[in-house]
């Protein structure tokens, strides 16, 4: 094996990666490589260097928080679904709430309330999440005020 | 009763199945966030997200990987998410450009003294500076290496939370461990 070759399989090697064949090759030629040899040290080292960092502990009310939260967005996916029902029953022109600007964006959020209870979307959960989607509206926001708006107007 | 099990109950709506799902590794997830974010309460408000979004979509769940590697992927992609978002506000504040021209760029690892009250100060400097040298790899480096050195993560384990093939974890750690090991000796050098 080159050098090159060993080097770019060493940290796989030191991490017990390998398996036993690959690793006894690496290791071969590693005791009879004084360049490999110190390379390998040199990694070894570094890994030791990055040390044991301090944990934190979780916060006593962690459970109460979540839980608390929990119930805040399971309320709001109820109202966000009313909305969906009354928007369904008005028949709104699709123009019409879209001239409105954040028409789309509900309507965006709407969907998703509808998709993440459908089974194949598991694995964009974790997908979207690069892309912020899932975000709930900040409170206050003019998404968040147009929603609790039409949730009210649904009432009467 | 297994991670499955209890997933299987709370896909049902039994909350004290996932209570206890919580508090198995509501540890774990907050001190992976913390790796990166360097701040306790970020960390914990990753780790409250992270749940939350276990919880809201438990009904799509199938149990194809372990449970400890969804709350990782979720958790990693939360923190590097708030990370990204650290960085974009910085650029927009006076003070911190100021902070980054004297001290060297990509603070991201702002370590809150709060957070440490029981290390000493050579302690919490030796992690400032690891913290430092970390925050120079790109995200899927970095997040490579804490999964790794840190959680004691597989590579196999690692491709499975960053959604990749083992080889590339084997690269990305190579790559990282090549620039750590530039980053670190030289600060070692000084101090011993
Ligand atoms: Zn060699």
């Amino acid at each position: 094996m080159k050098c090159q070759q060993v080097q770019r399989r060493l940290s796989a090697f030191l991490d017990g990666e390998l398996s036993k064949k690959q690793a006894s090759r690496i290791s071969e030629h590693v005791s009879g490589c004084p360049h490999c040899q110190q390379e390998a040290e040199s990694l070894t080292a570094t890994w030791k260097q990055l040390g044991e960092m301090h944990e934190v502990d979780p916060s006593p009310h962690f459970w109460i928080k979540l839980n608390a939260r929990i119930a805040q967005v399971e309320e709001r996916r109820f109202s966000l679904e009313r909305v969906r029902g009354f928007l369904d029953r008005l028949l709104v022109p699709a123009t019409v709430v879209a001239a409105s600007g954040v028409g789309l964006w509900i309507g965006g959020a709407l969907y998703d309330v509808q998709r993440a209870d459908e089974p194949e979307v598991w694995e964009q959960v974790t997908a979207s999440l690069y892309l912020d989607a899932l975000d709930d509206f900040p409170a206050h926001s003019i998404g968040s005020d147009y929603v609790e708006l039409l949730a009210d107007q649904n009432d009467l | 009763m297994t991670d499955t099990d209890l997933m299987m109950r709370v896909k049902s709506g039994d909350k004290r199945a996932f209570k206890s799902i919580v508090e198995t590794y509501q540890r774990r997830v907050i001190n992976v966030a913390y790796r990166f974010l360097g701040n306790r309460e970020d960390a914990e408000e990753v780790a409250q997200e992270t749940f939350l979004r276990l919880y809201l979509s438990a009904k799509s769940y199938q149990p194809k990987a372990e449970l400890f590697t969804y709350l990782y992927t979720i958790a990693t992609r939360l923190a590097l998410n708030r990370l990204r978002k650290r960085k974009r506000l910085r650029w927009f504040s006076l003070d911190q450009l100021q902070e980054d021209t004297a001290d060297g760029p990509g603070r991201e690892f702002p370590s809150d003294p709060a957070d440490q009250p029981d290390l000493s100060s050579e302690q919490a400097e030796r992690e400032a500076m690891i913290r430092r040298a970390l925050d120079t790899l790109p995200a899927a480096q970095k997040t490579a290496v804490v999964l790794s050195r840190y959680e004691g993560l597989s590579y196999k384990q690692i491709a499975e939370v960053m959604e990749t093939s083992v080889s590339a974890v084997e690269s990305k750690l190579h790559r990282a461990k090549q620039t750590l090991k530039k980053k670190l000796s030289g600060y070692f050098e000084e101090f011993q």
